[in-house]
């Protein structure tokens, strides 16, 4: 019963420091850190005449995290005018999702379906499906979302296979940008950028060291570094206040679970 | 704003994660029934996403538009899983998961080497700077940690024991990681509670109260 | 004399694989000629007695495997499996355009590099046949509760009616976008399914963990040794330097020159950037050589496991 009721103050405590931060927001400044300036600077040297993708493969579970990076990513690309296309590989609302995210923020800069980009929609198989994307995009992907053939829309004219791809930028929550590291950077040598959930981050610093990956957006983290970057604080900035106190809660629990643990061992072990 | 995000789509929003929420209380019927219509949600719209943007332009529209007739052979390949379900015919169902499998290991060698050979080159690098120094020390000492071949002798011992500090450190930050990224994903619920939700509810007591009163 | 047998069996394999190799070359002209497209598509005769002759010969083929011994349908399938890897194995290896392996320069490149997307296309499309697998298992299972009315029958009902739900108005809406029902447009009663149920089910699913994540952290996370010590040193210090709030306490620090470096931000980054980068990578060896013993285990079938146990 004691237990039961821990439990329950904990998520109280924590429910009550998150909601309570959203509802008086406190200003913070975010300072970058260096995957997510490393990607940015990237974004910034892309060429406008070839593709960038966005693949989006996640899924509504971790739209708390992807979906920012998701918005802070392409308002980048359409700040800069760069051709976007989004895919999804694993999971099949993941285009869904960017897409709709992509509808409501390209227009902010006066780019239009079609013209300025493309949603290709959900593709199965895996890592099958992207070596043969490498040496023929429009054979592989066909149609967009609104069952347009691929050679019909305008900013896929000229782009055949993908020396014609100037980034593929991987939003994930799940272990697939190995896939493009082997079968991209690894044959091509395209540049993959990664933008994936914080657990998924620590794992994926060896890419970014060798240079497999040229930077990478940790969590809701990362998408306020970016915002901060392209200078448009939106959901990931929002986010931080609430983070921060959330992490101060668990470190608090953290050090009282240990302080009563110690207590307890000191007590059992009088005579 | 997505159209549908009005009022009633915004109750209907909060009640289902009121739903899924209530399991944090204690394990209740409405829990479990939300708990399967999501998954009823989550199959359905697996299903006709995969027909609607795999199979409808990729192999409909091929074979039967354009007059690819070979494509037949893919359905006629993927209709060999579901021989699985009958068990005279299962063995089918393995020979074209097999090819799958097969396709999928042979691509798995090839990313062995293209994903490999960049990490090892970058290990190697020059002991110039404190930062490099760790980060050769600390491959080798977590690496000779796994090396379970050999018994551990002093040296080996000492430098797995060293391995296991340092993969103490990589370990606290996955932790640290994985917290931030769980509070990130209750961040964006509360939010939808605070700025959504909680406008719809005061104007549905503002309604009650004027018609009440 | 186990691996003699192996030996002999994948020289078998490959002999195969030469053989029909060899065919496909000789006759390629007449193989091109007779696999192209037919103009009238569904409207022409020859299409459906291509499609007719199609299901014959498969059916054909399959019933006449069939009726082999078990043993030689085992083969048969180690053979597809080994012989579907050894094109990617071979499309990678052999010598592309202006490359060289040993002596020997291929005049018009590897062969097997431009049906590398055509293969990706095949397993894109059989992929997304066997999706509906999940689909037919999940419906046996519920299906079965609701028939004999088991406890909890209601929420398989439940687990029908969405799933008929979302698959309908998906479909509907994606190919009579225009269509109504009950008043409104079929694609609003999918955007009330899709964005305020499956999006808000699905989110709140995943944001349940970070309460369990709190409450597992109070209780398991016992500072018992140093090296426990030095783990939530390490996850205190990354989780703090990767909010605001923890940039704002050592903020009045400056951002260069020695005592930046206990800034808790820089701590963190190089926790992140350096140990734990080397870490992980030590790790990412042995989960890349594991996979790449999985892979060839896979690809030469010597895999052991429920579903390749599996009795024929």
């Amino acid at each position: 019963m004691g237990d039961y009721r821990t439990r329950r103050l904990i998520w109280v405590l924590l429910a009550a420091a998150v909601m309570g931060v959203l509802i008086y927001p406190v200003r913070m400044r975010m300072l970058v850190s260096p995957p997510a300036y490393q990607l940015y600077r990237a974004v910034e040297a892309l060429p406008k005449n070839k593709l960038l993708i966005v693949s989006c493969s996640w899924e509504a579970g971790t739209k708390g995290e992807n979906a920012p990076q998701t918005e802070a990513i392409l308002r980048h690309a359409f700040q800069r005018g760069l051709p976007v296309a989004i895919f999804g590989l694993n999971y099949a609302a993941g285009p869904m999702l960017a897409g709709d995210i992509a509808a409501q923020v390209a227009p902010e800069y006066g780019r239009k379906y079609g013209r300025d980009w493309v949603n290709w929609g959900y593709r199965t198989g895996g890592s099958q499906m992207v070596a043969g994307l490498a040496r023929d995009i429009p054979g592989t992907i066909r149609q967009d979302v609104n069952k347009t053939p691929v050679d019909k829309i305008p900013v896929m004219r000229g782009v055949n296979n993908i020396k014609d791809v100037s980034m593929i930028i991987e939003i994930t929550p799940s272990l697939t940008v190995p896939i493009f590291i082997r079968y991209l950077y690894g044959v091509y040598r395209t540049p993959i950028g990664y933008a994936c959930t914080g657990v998924m981050a620590p794992e994926a610093f060896p890419y970014l060291d060798s240079g497999q990956l040229v930077g990478m957006l940790k969590g809701l983290t990362g998408a306020a570094e970016y915002e901060t970057l392209i200078g448009h604080p939106a959901k990931g900035m929002a986010g931080m206040g609430p983070q921060s106190f959330a992490h101060l809660v668990v470190i608090a629990i953290i050090l009282l679970g240990n302080i009563l643990y110690l207590r307890e061992r000191a007590r059992s072990r009088r005579p | 704003m997505t159209p549908t995000h009005d009022a009633i789509g915004i109750w209907l929003a909060a009640v289902c994660t009121i739903a899924i929420y209530s399991i944090l209380y204690r394990e209740n019927v409405l829990f479990r029934l939300f708990e399967h219509i999501l998954i009823g949600l989550a199959t359905g719209y697996g299903a006709y996403i995969v027909v609607t943007q795999v199979l409808h332009p990729l192999w409909y529209t091929p074979t039967f538009e354009e007059g690819r007739w070979y494509d037949i052979f893919a359905l006629l390949t993927g209709a060999l899983f579901y021989t699985i379900f009958s068990r005279r015919l299962a063995w089918m169902s393995r020979f074209a998961m097999g090819v799958l499998m097969g396709l999928g290991a042979g691509l798995g060698i090839v990313g062995f080497i293209t994903e490999l050979a960049p990490q090892l080159q970058a290990s190697f690098k020059p002991l110039n700077t404190i930062n490099n120094v760790m980060v050769l020390v600390t491959v080798l000492t977590v690496m000779s940690y796994f090396f379970f071949s050999r018994e551990h002798g002093r040296g080996l011992a000492a430098s797995s024991r060293l391995g296991r500090w340092l993969l103490m450190v990589g370990f606290g930050a996955i932790f640290g990681n994985t917290v931030m990224a769980r509070m990130s994903l209750f961040i964006d619920r509360a939010n939808f509670f605070i700025n959504d939700w909680a406008p719809q509810v005061k104007h549905l007591a503002l309604w009650l109260w004027a018609h009440l009163t | 004399m186990a691996w003699r047998k192996a030996l002999v069996l994948y020289a078998i394999y490959l002999a195969v694989a030469l053989a029909a190799g060899g065919f496909l070359i000789i006759f390629s002209s007449p193989l091109l000629r007779f696999f192209q497209p037919i103009k009238g598509a569904a409207g022409d005769y020859r299409f459906w007695l291509a499609i007719a002759g199609s299901v014959v010969f498969w059916v054909g083929l399959f019933a006449l495997m069939h009726r082999l011994p078990n043993p030689l349908k085992r083969r048969i399938i180690t053979g597809a499996t080994f012989l579907a890897g050894l094109y990617y194995v071979l499309e990678y290896y052999l010598p592309g355009h202006n490359q060289v392996l040993f002596f020997w320069r291929p005049a018009h490149g590897n062969p097997f590099t431009p049906l590398k997307q055509s293969v990706g296309y095949a397993t894109m499309v059989v992929a997304g046949f066997s999706f509906f697998l999940a689909a037919i298992n999940l419906s046996l299972v519920h299906a079965r509760n609701l028939l004999r009315l088991r406890s909890g029958w209601y929420n398989s009902l439940a687990f029908f009616l969405a799933f008929i739900a979302m698959a309908l108005f998906g479909l509907w809406s994606s190919y009579a976008p225009t269509a109504r029902f009950g008043g409104l447009a079929v694609s609003r009663w999918h955007g009330y399914l899709f964005q305020e149920m499956y999006v808000p089910l699905n989110a709140t699913m995943f944001s349940v963990l970070a309460f369990y994540i709190a409450t597992a952290a109070f209780r398991a996370f016992r500072v018992r040794t140093a090296e426990a010590g030095f783990m939530m040193t390490a996850a205190f210090v990354v989780m703090l330097g990767q909010v605001p709030v923890g940039m704002w306490l050592t903020s009045s620090l400056p951002l260069h020159g020695p005592l930046s470096a206990l800034r808790v931000e820089v701590m963190a980054n190089w926790l992140l950037g350096v140990i734990n980068l080397a870490a992980m990578r030590a790790v990412l060896f042995g989960v890349l050589v594991g996979y790449l013993a999985m892979s060839l285990r896979i690809w030469l079938s010597l895999e052991r496991g429920a579903f390749f146990e599996q009795e024929l």
